[in-house]
C-alpha cells in the first residue's frame, strides 16, 4: 500500500481516455436518476406552482459549481485526490478523500435502494430486494470491470435508449391546465430556500467529474459539453415540473410518491395500453448508469489513495453495494436515505466546491 | 526448407522442424534416369508425370554430360533450388511439396525443380452463402492461388500486398495476408500479422479455425471477423483499408476489422440504388431486434403485464391462451426449440430432403401443436417470423449468434418480465461495448459516435456521400473521391 500515490497526478492510457464530447454523456446520465420520477412533490411541498422558478435556479447554480470544477481541475490538473493532496497534505487529505469515495458510494446505494422501492410498490409487490439489488450489482460489476470506456458507453446508451421518454410528458400536459401554474411567485424567501435546498439532491452528480476528469482527451474542450449536459438535465427537469405542476393540483400532487409515474398512467399507443411498466422498466438502464459510475468513481478513488487495484477494489465496494440497501426495508429509512444524501450533497456542491475554488485560487497551479 | 509457389521462402517453425518425420523417405521413389548417371526422387501422387518426362527428362537426356550446378543453372524452370549437400530433413520437405529431387550418381549436389501436379480442383461457382441477384457470380474456391488470383485481378495495384506464412506444424497451412500499403493502418496489419504469426497448433483445415484463434474475445458469442466467400467483398474490405487473409483449403477470405453493423450488410446492397439498400439494411436491423426480443416480450407480457395489451389485442391473445395447459414461457422455448430442430435437421440434409423437411415439420408441426393445444397460434407466428428474422442477417456466423442470444433472453424474461429484460439488454450492450475487433471498438459507428461513419452503416447513401474511408480503421488516406462536383441550378459544362 502506498499512501502518496495520489501526491502524483494520475497517468491514464490513451486508449482508456474517452473523447471531450462524450463528457455530456456521463453528466447527464451522472445527474439523472430516480429523483426524476418523483422530486416535483418534494419541491411542490415548499413552494407549489413556483417549483419550476427552484428548477431554474438550480440548473443555474449547478453551472456555477460546474464552472469552479472546471477552474480547479484545469488549474491544478489531475483529479480530487491529487488536489486534496496538493491542498491539505497527506494525513489531512486521506480523510477527506476517503469521505468522498465513501459519498459516491452511497450515492450508489440511495438511487438503487429507491429503484427497489419503486419497483415494488408499482411492479412487483412481494419482489425481495436482495434479488434485484443482486441482477443490479452484478450488471454493474460487469459494466465497470471492462473500464471507463464501457462505463461511458453506458452512459451515451442510456441516453439513447431513454431520451424518447421525455416526449411522453406530451400527455400530461395536454390534459394539464396551464393555470395551475399562476399565480406566479408567491412564496417568501425562506420557501424558496428549502425547496432548493430539496432540489440539490436531483441536480447532484456533477462531482463524480472530480474522479473521472483526468479521462477526459481534452478537458478545456469537454467543459463546454459539461455545460450542455448540465443545461439538459435542466431541459428534461423542467419539462417534468412543468407537467407534473399542469397535470396535478397542488393538493393532489402531495399525496403521491411517485407523480411522473402517475402521468405515465394515462400515456397511450395504440401498440400500448398502460405505459408505466414499460417506463419502470426501462429507468432500470438509468439506475444502471448511475450505479456504474459510483462504484467506478469510489473503486478509482480507493485505487488512487490506497494504490490497491481497482479490479480488486470493486469486489467489496460492489458487495457493500448488493448487501446495504436489504437493511433499508421501510419506505421511511430510503425517504431518511434521501435526505440525509440530499443534504450532504447540498453543501458538498454550494459550500465544499467555493471552498476549494477560493483555496485553488490562492494556491499556484502545478504545470503538468 | 520449405517454399512458396512463388519461390518465396518460408521460415519455418522450430517446433515443427523438430516433428517432422524423419523416417518418411521411404515414400520417395528413387529412380534412374536411362542411359545416364542422374537419378530423380519425387511422391509420385504429388508431381505431374508428364511434365515431368516431357521437361526435366528430356532436358537432362540432352544434356547429360553436365555437371549439377550447370545443368540447374541451364534448367528451363523458373521455380528451382539448388542444394550443395542438402541433409534428408530437406530432401523430405522439398520432396514433399511436390518437387523432383535431381542428384548425380557421384556428387551430393542436389537439384529440386517443382512440377507439382496442378490439383484437381472445384471450378470456380456462384456463391451459394451469399448469393446476389445482380452482381458479379464468382465465389472462392479450395485453392489459395486461384483465390488470389481473384482478387488480384480485382486490384490491379502495386500497392496491394501479399505477405504468406505458414501455420499448423502439421498441416503446413498457407495464409496469405492481403492489404493495400498505402491505405490500410500499420497497427491494423501489425495486428494480425502477429496474431497469425503466433498460433501453434497442429492443424489448421479452415479459415474459420484460424479466425476462432486470433479473435480478441475468445470467449464472446458474436464474431468479431468477417468470414466472405465473395472475392468481390474481400477486394471491398481491402480498398476500404482493412486487412484481409486468405487460407490454403479454405473457400472463404476473412478480413477484420470490422464494426458491427457490417454484419448486417450484404454485399447485395452496394448493387441496387441507395434507397433500397438503405431500406433493406434498417429492414434487417428490425429484423434482428424482433428475432431477439419478439419471443421474450411475449413471454414477459403474458406472464407479468397483460395491462400492457389494448384491449382489442387482449381478446385475441386470450382466445389463443385459454386452453393451453403450460405457462408462457415452457410454451415459448417448445416452440422455440422445434424451430432450432428443423432448422438443423434441414442443415444436415441434402438440399432437396431439406426443403421438404422444413416445409413438412413447419406446417405439420405448427399446425398440429395448436390443433392438440399445447401452444397458442400467435406465439406460433411470432416464433416463426423471429426464426425467419434471424435469417435475414447475410454474415451466417452472427445469425447463429442472434438465435443462440434468444434463449437466454426468454429464460430471463421469466424473472421480472420487461424489467429483467432491460437488464439483459444491457448486459448484451456491455458486453458489445468490451468488444474490438484487431482492437478497435466492434460498435464503432454507433459508440464511440463517429456520424460520419453512419453513411455507410444503418443505410447506405449514394457513392458520392461517402467521400472518406471509415474513421474507425484510422486509415491512412482518408479519401476516396475527389470528383464529385455539384451542378447549380441553370449550369452547364
Amino acid at each position: 500500500m502506498n499512501l502518496n500515490k495520489s501526491k502524483s497526478p494520475p497517468f491514464v492510457h490513451k486508449n482508456a481516455r474517452i473523447a471531450h464530447k462524450l463528457v455530456y454523456f456521463l453528466i447527464v446520465g451522472s445527474q439523472i436518476g430516480v429523483g426524476v420520477l418523483g422530486f416535483v412533490r418534494y419541491i411542490a411541498k415548499y413552494v407549489r406552482q413556483d417549483s419550476w422558478i427552484i428548477v431554474i435556479l438550480g440548473g443555474l447554480s449547478i453551472h456555477i459549481i460546474l464552472w469552479m470544477m472546471f477552474k480547479i481541475l484545469n488549474k491544478h490538473g489531475g483529479d480530487l485526490f491529487n488536489i486534496h493532496h496538493q491542498f491539505f497534505g497527506k494525513w489531512l487529505s486521506l480523510p477527506l478523500s476517503s469521505l468522498f469515495i465513501f459519498y459516491y458510494l452511497v450515492t450508489g446505494i440511495v438511487i438503487l435502494r429507491t429503484y427497489i422501492e419503486a419497483v415494488q410498490n408499482w411492479m412487483f409487490p412481494g419482489i425481495p430486494i436482495w434479488t434485484l439489488s443482486f441482477f443490479f450489482v452484478a450488471l454493474t460489476y460487469y459494466i465497470v470491470g471492462k473500464g471507463f470506456r464501457v462505463v461511458t458507453g453506458i452512459a451515451y446508451f442510456c441516453f439513447v435508449l431513454t431520451i424518447w421518454m421525455t416526449f411522453t410528458h406530451y400527455f400530461p400536459i395536454r390534459y394539464g391546465h396551464f393555470i395551475n401554474l399562476l399565480p406566479v411567485l408567491d412564496f417568501g424567501l425562506k420557501d424558496y430556500f428549502q425547496a432548493f435546498k430539496v432540489m440539490v439532491l436531483s441536480f447532484l452528480g456533477i462531482e463524480y467529474l472530480f474522479a473521472y476528469y483526468p479521462y477526459l482527451e481534452n478537458p478545456k474542450k469537454a467543459q463546454k459539453w459539461a455545460h450542455i449536459g448540465a443545461a439538459t438535465t435542466t431541459g428534461i427537469y423542467m419539462l417534468t415540473t412543468l407537467s407534473t405542476l399542469m397535470y396535478f393540483s397542488p393538493k393532489q400532487l402531495q399525496g403521491l410518491t411517485w407523480p411522473t409515474l402517475q402521468e405515465w398512467k394515462i400515456v397511450t399507443l395504440p401498440i400500448l395500453e398502460r405505459f408505466e411498466y414499460v417506463g419502470i422498466a426501462f429507468f432500470a438502464i438509468v439506475v444502471l448508469i448511475n450505479l456504474a459510475i459510483a462504484l467506478w468513481t469510489s473503486s478509482r478513488g480507493i485505487n488512487r489513495i490506497f494504490d490497491i487495484k481497482q479490479r480488486i477494489a470493486i469486489i467489496p465496494l460492489s458487495i457493500l453495494l448488493f448487501a446495504t440497501p436489504v437493511f433499508f426495508t421501510t419506505r421511511f429509512k430510503v425517504d431518511e436515505l434521501n435526505n440525509i444524501i440530499g443534504k450532504f450533497g447540498f453543501y458538498l456542491l454550494y459550500a465544499y466546491i467555493p471552498l476549494l475554488f477560493i483555496i485553488s485560487l490562492l494556491k499556484k497551479g502545478e504545470k503538468t | 526448407m520449405r517454399f512458396f509457389n512463388t519461390g518465396k521462402s518460408i521460415k519455418s517453425n522450430p517446433l515443427a522442424q523438430e516433428n517432422e518425420n524423419k523416417a518418411l523417405d521411404q515414400n520417395i521413389l528413387w529412380q534412374e534416369i536411362g542411359m545416364s548417371d542422374w537419378i530423380s526422387g519425387f511422391i509420385e501422387s504429388l508431381i505431374d508425370q508428364e511434365r515431368f518426362n516431357k521437361e526435366v527428362l528430356c532436358f537432362i537426356q540432352k544434356n547429360q554430360s553436365l555437371k549439377c550446378k550447370e545443368l540447374y543453372e541451364q534448367l528451363p524452370f523458373s521455380n528451382k533450388h539448388y542444394k550443395k549437400d542438402p541433409d534428408k530433413q530437406t530432401i523430405n520437405s522439398m520432396v514433399l511439396q511436390g518437387c523432383v529431387a535431381l542428384k548425380k550418381r557421384s556428387s551430393k549436389e542436389m537439384i529440386f525443380v517443382h512440377v507439382e501436379k496442378a490439383p484437381n480442383l472445384r471450378p470456380i461457382s456462384v456463391p451459394e452463402v451469399e448469393f446476389s441477384v445482380i452482381g458479379p457470380k464468382e465465389a472462392f474456391n479450395e485453392n489459395l492461388e486461384t483465390n488470389l488470383v481473384l482478387i488480384q485481378k480485382r486490384l490491379p495495384t502495386s500497392a496491394l500486398q501479399i505477405e504468406f506464412i505458414e501455420i499448423g506444424q502439421r498441416t503446413k497451412t498457407k495464409v496469405a495476408i492481403l492489404y493495400l500499403k498505402d491505405i490500410a493502418n500499420e497497427t491494423n496489419v501489425k495486428t494480425l500479422k502477429e496474431r497469425l504469426a503466433g498460433i501453434d497448433y497442429d492443424h489448421i483445415l479452415d479459415s474459420s479455425y484460424l479466425i476462432q484463434m486470433i479473435e480478441d474475445n475468445k470467449m464472446s458469442l458474436f464474431p468479431q471477423l468477417i468470414d466472405s466467400e465473395r472475392p468481390d467483398r474481400i477486394a471491398a474490405s481491402l480498398i476500404e483499408g482493412k486487412v484481409a487473409f486468405l487460407t490454403q483449403g479454405s473457400p472463404h477470405g476473412v478480413y477484420g476489422p470490422v464494426s458491427i453493423v457490417e454484419f448486417f450488410a450484404a454485399f447485395d446492397d452496394y448493387f441496387v440504388t441507395w434507397h433500397i439498400s438503405s431500406l433493406f439494411r434498417i429492414m434487417r436491423m428490425f429484423a434482428v431486434l424482433f428475432s431477439i426480443f419478439a419471443t421474450p416480450l411475449y413471454v414477459s407480457v403474458i406472464t407479468y403485464h397483460p395491462e400492457l395489451i389494448p384491449d382489442d389485442l387482449l381478446s385475441t391473445l386470450t382466445t389463443s391462451r385459454t386452453d393451453i395447459p403450460f405457462p408462457p414461457v415452457l410454451e415459448a422455448l417448445f416452440l422455440e426449440l422445434t424451430i432450432e430442430l428443423l432448422r438443423e435437421a434441414g442443415a444436415r440434409l441434402p438440399t432437396k430432403v431439406g426443403q421438404t423437411i422444413g416445409i413438412v415439420g413447419g406446417i405439420v408441426i405448427g399446425t398440429a401443436s395448436v390443433q392438440a393445444g399445447l401452444t397458442s397460434n400467435v406465439l406460433l407466428i411470432i416464433v416463426a417470423l423471429s426464426a425467419l428474422a434471424s435469417f435475414t442477417t447475410p454474415v451466417y456466423r452472427m445469425s447463429n449468434a442472434i438465435r443462440i442470444v434468444r434463449f437466454p433472453m426468454i429464460i430471463l424474461s421469466q424473472f421480472w418480465g420487461l424489467l429483467s429484460m432491460t437488464l439483459g439488454l444491457m448486459f448484451i450492450i456491455t458486453h458489445l461495448l468490451g468488444l474490438t475487433s484487431l482492437n478497435r471498438p466492434y460498435l464503432a459507428p454507433i459508440y464511440p459516435p463517429r456520424l460520419s461513419d453512419w453513411k455507410d452503416s444503418f443505410v447506405r447513401l449514394p457513392f458520392y456521400v461517402q467521400k472518406n474511408r471509415p474513421d474507425q480503421l484510422k486509415v491512412q488516406e482518408k479519401k476516396k473521391i475527389s470528383w464529385w462536383k455539384k451542378r447549380d441550378i441553370d449550369e452547364f459544362e
